[in-house]
């Protein structure tokens, strides 16, 4: 451990017995270790109280994050992110469909986040996990409240032909933040995304590409997600790592576009949250969506 | 049918033709591949362990434009109901959805049940599951990229081979395996997708290079007998170059553990 | 479950090529077949191997579509490139011009004293798979351009249900050996196609039938069995239970393996492996010509008006 420790932790823990009970309080002491195991809330509180967290972080600071474009080459756009040790991966397949009759122009975009068993020991295999359900199912109104993507820009032929965009998002390694980590992925990918021209036959009612893929996507924002964890209904913990998420008191989760505007905030249950919190944790994640976002760009220049 | 329990894009979709004439033509000549090597020569391996820090060992391959990931967690307590004085491996094999041509269902096909089965054919031989009576070993296979079915499965035993040695789970050798595909009576080792489609069989070995014994072996197609066990020589040579390759791959986790710690 | 002592005896006996029953290594049991006794199937054969595997296979024929249904919410695909068999994994092959043999196999709850229903689930599941891989595909030996109807959209779909009546060892080779009988039997109405304002229709008649293209070359398969440091051919139940490794190779009449997969949870050196090979070929070879000439014999039988005296009388191989 650093040195931001705080010494009680250091030297083992003491579990206090209210002095009622007996005359002489009995202490037993605790390698931090086996404290941890056995009351984690207490660990964890003891550390914040002193400002700082286990993994030496304070309690302001993000994890460091990283994305490569381009790995996968048998999708249209591809991006792996990592945050702290948090991987994962996006592929964007894109194929032909028919649109429905009531938006003939419109394309469609479908995102999909996975948690496999490989990622965590806490997953099985079988049907997705709540907490993967419910980030594919917020990814997905995220953008679709956005408008990230003109839909009818991935017109081909109007009432015949459009591109749907499978965007899958799979996390490789679990620890924490699964949110954050998929939004930029799916960002980064969406950037990544070079579509061939297409051209509609009406002959024999298909689709025929070219090889090269050349054309973009045009994205209306940038979104990026931020997120804190809330501990014991005081302490906002900014991008709680895997040892933290089970004992949160409730979390917060904001979409920053480019320009600093809001595209999203998800609150899911849990502790109350004062207004002046809230407003601080905006400006805590603008602050990290700009940097987020320049670690993007660099990303995408590399390609 | 629809999967309620993820976001579900159009009932039907498929992958677009190419424009005639498009297509660099492809012609298969085994004495000229695409990436040029000889036909008895398998792609460049790069494989790392340690990848993914939640399981207890882990490992990723690639080979070319192949990419899989492998974890393993275990020995861990098996369910009440199947406790016996043997240890069980259980393997699991999946492909992302934006690994091959088309893009793949999360729901496990035909295709990815049977690989799983022959991955847990190929491993169990190796596996010391005497030692680990009322436990399971759990290996999951994820494959980020394919290029060419066979030498997918190939790389993902190799993969499933060296994360379940980062784990420390005791095994009597670390297994390779290699794909090979016949053309006629040319067999090419290590074939590409593209190169695939041109094959009248395939051929993947999983081998024992220190106690040379085979641990899995499954060919399709018609293939006359001298031209199989000729194929089966040229695995067996191009498996033993691969496990040169996980043992450096290991020496070197190890060396860094001990000077990192 | 096996003793100690008996593994012992086993193991001890095929280092001297004197097997259990008598059988030297590499000697195949009598086998009894039978064919059409099903009436209600489009073909029917049994096959018994004396020392209790029994088998019944029926084949069924029905008019189907050619897109294969698909599972959960995958996507269907037009390819315009020319479509290959995925031979290592199931085939999904979605070829314009081809039919479909689809495979199950179940054990009959008399077969199934011996095993947990789990084991017997994942057996007959593995079974199908193998059936599925071999039979599908160029190499299977059963001609699929033959069974199409309307390239695109209709086909003929071979459905081959394989029952095992009783375990007596060696359940694979029994089933394709059936399975190759069973399609020899098999009668499929003749369908003609017509054209007709621009619309292709097809029409069955029930009475005029056609035999399967290509049965002939349909493989017949041959298990060995690793026991010791030596391998046998049709393993009896309890020299199954000493192997430590199964080697399953399918061959076709013209010597050429159409599968080959390994099972068993120990391993085979490499030049036992293609001694094994080799050893399968010849052996393969042999039973195909005895079975010919039981389906030769079935035939005459048949031309000759004789009714099948039913089950487990027919003439023994």
């Amino acid at each position: 451990m650093d040195d931001s420790t705080p010494a009680s932790v250091q030297n083992g823990m003491d579990v206090d017995t209210p002095p009622s009970v007996t005359s002489t309080p009995a202490v037993f002491s605790l390698d931090s270790e086996t404290f941890k195991k056995i009351h984690p809330t207490e660990y964890h509180r003891r550390f914040l109280s002193q400002g700082v967290r286990p993994d030496g972080r304070t309690l302001s600071r993000f994890r460091k994050a990283k994305i490569t474009v381009g790995a996968i080459t048998t999708a249209h756009g591809s991006a792996m992110a990592r945050l702290g040790e948090t991987t994962v991966v996006c592929g964007i397949k894109a194929e032909i469909t028919e649109p429905k009759t009531g938006a003939p122009r419109d394309g469609f975009i479908v995102p999909n986040f996975d948690l496999p068993p490989l990622c965590s020991p806490q997953f099985k295999p079988g049907p997705p996990s709540e907490l993967s359900q419910s980030i594919s199912e917020y990814i997905n109104r995220v953008l679709e409240s956005s408008k990230l993507l003109n839909l009818s820009d991935l017109c081909i032929e109007e009432g015949r032909a459009v591109w749907v965009l499978y965007a899958d998002i799979v996390c490789l390694n679990y620890e924490g933040n699964a949110m954050d980590a998929a939004m930029l992925a799916l960002v980064a990918a969406l950037k990544h995304v070079r579509l061939p021209t297409a051209t509609f036959y009406e002959a024999d009612n298909a689709v025929r590409v070219k090889e090269q893929r050349t054309i973009p996507l045009k994205l209306s924002r940038t979104p990026i997600s931020v997120t804190f964890g809330v501990f014991d209904g005081q302490f906002i913990l900014a991008d709680p790592d895997i040892e933290e998420e089970p004992h949160l008191s409730s979390q917060l989760t904001v979409i920053i576009e480019q320009n600093g505007g809001l595209c999203g905030m998800l609150k899911p249950g849990g502790s109350a949250l004062g207004q002046e919190t809230l407003t601080s944790c905006l400006e805590a994640a603008r602050t990290r969506a700009t940097h987020i976002l320049g670690i993007l760009e660099g990303a995408l220049a590399e390609r | 049918m629809a999967d309620r329990k993820r976001v579900t894009g159009p009932e039907k979709s498929v992958v677009p033709l190419l424009e005639p004439g498009s297509l660099s033509a492809f012609t298969f000549d085994p004495e000229k591949r695409k990436d040029g090597r000889n036909i008895d020569r398998i792609r460049p391996v790069f494989m790392k362990t340690g990848v993914v820090r939640q399981a207890n060992g882990s490992a990723y391959l690639e080979a070319g434009k192949l990419k899989v990931a492998c974890g393993v967690y275990g020995p861990r307590q098996t369910a009440r109901s199947k406790i016996s004085s043997r240890g069980i491996l259980n393997c699991d094999f999946k492909f992302s959805p934006f690994s091959g041509g088309r893009r793949r269902a999360y729901i496990k096909d035909s295709q990815e049940k049977e690989y799983s089965l022959v991955l847990r054919q190929a491993l169990a031989p190796a596996v010391r599951l005497d030692l680990l009576p009322k436990s399971t070993v759990d290996v999951f296979v994820q494959v980020l990229e394919s290029d060419g079915s066979a030498a997918c499965l190939a790389a993902a035993i190799t993969c499933a081979a060296l994360a379940l040695a980062d784990a420390g789970i005791e095994m009597l050798d670390a297994v390779a395996a290699c794909a090979v595909g016949y053309f006629d009576s040319t067999i090419c080792l290590d074939p590409t997708d593209e190169e695939e489609t041109y094959q009248s069989g395939s051929l993947v070995l999983s081998y024992m290079p220190s106690l040379n014994e085979v641990t899995h072996v499954i060919q399709s197609g018609e293939i006359g007998t001298t031209t199989t066990i000729k194929a089966l020589e040229l695995c067996v040579d191009a498996c033993a170059q691969i496990q040169s390759v996980m043992q450096q791959t290991l020496a070197a986790t190890i060396k860094e553990k001990i000077n990192g710690a | 479950m096996i003793s100690v002592s008996e593994r012992d005896y086993i193991t001890k006996g095929v280092d001297v090529s004197i097997r259990a029953d008598g059988r030297s290594r590499l000697d195949f049991r009598e086998l009894v077949l039978e064919t059409g006794m099903i009436t209600q199937a489009s073909g029917s054969c049994r096959v018994t191997l004396d020392g209790g595997t029994d088998i019944l296979v029926g084949v069924k024929v029905e008019v189907g579509s050619i897109e294969p249904e698909v599972e959960a919410e995958e996507a269907d695909i037009l390819e315009d490139m020319e479509q290959m068999d995925q031979d290592d994994g199931i085939t999904m092959v979605k070829d314009k011009d081809r039919g479909r043999i689809i495979c199950n196999v179940e054990c009959s709850p008399s077969a199934t004293r011996i095993f947990e229903p789990r084991d017997i689930e994942d057996m007959c599941n593995e079974y199908s798979q193998f059936m599925n891989r071999v039979l599908n595909g160029s190499h299977g030996g059963v001609d699929l351009k033959a069974l199409c109807i309307i390239p695109g959209s209709t086909c003929w779909i071979l459905n081959i249900d394989v029952l095992v009546l009783d375990y007596g060892g060696n359940l694979l080779d029994a089933i394709f050996m059936a399975t190759r009988g069973a399609l020899h039997n098999t009668r499929i109405p003749r369908a003609t196609v017509e054209q007709s304002d621009g619309r292709v229709e097809f029409d069955i008649a029930d009475e005029e039938t056609e035999i399967i293209r290509g049965w002939e070359d349909v493989p017949l398969c041959v298990s060995l069995n690793k026991i010791g440091y030596r391998h046998i051919v049709d393993a009896a139940p309890l020299e199954e239970l000493c192997s430590s490794a199964r080697l399953t190779v399918a061959v076709n009449r013209r010597g050429n393996l159409c599968a080959l997969q390994k099972g068993g949870h120990g391993g085979i050196e490499p030049s036992l492996l293609a001694e094994m090979v080799q050893t399968a070929k010849q052996i393969g070879q042999t039973l195909l010509k005895r079975q010919d000439a039981a389906l030769r014999e079935e035939e005459e039988r048949i031309a000759a008006g004789k009714d099948p005296i039913g089950f487990g009388a027919a003439s023994r191989h």
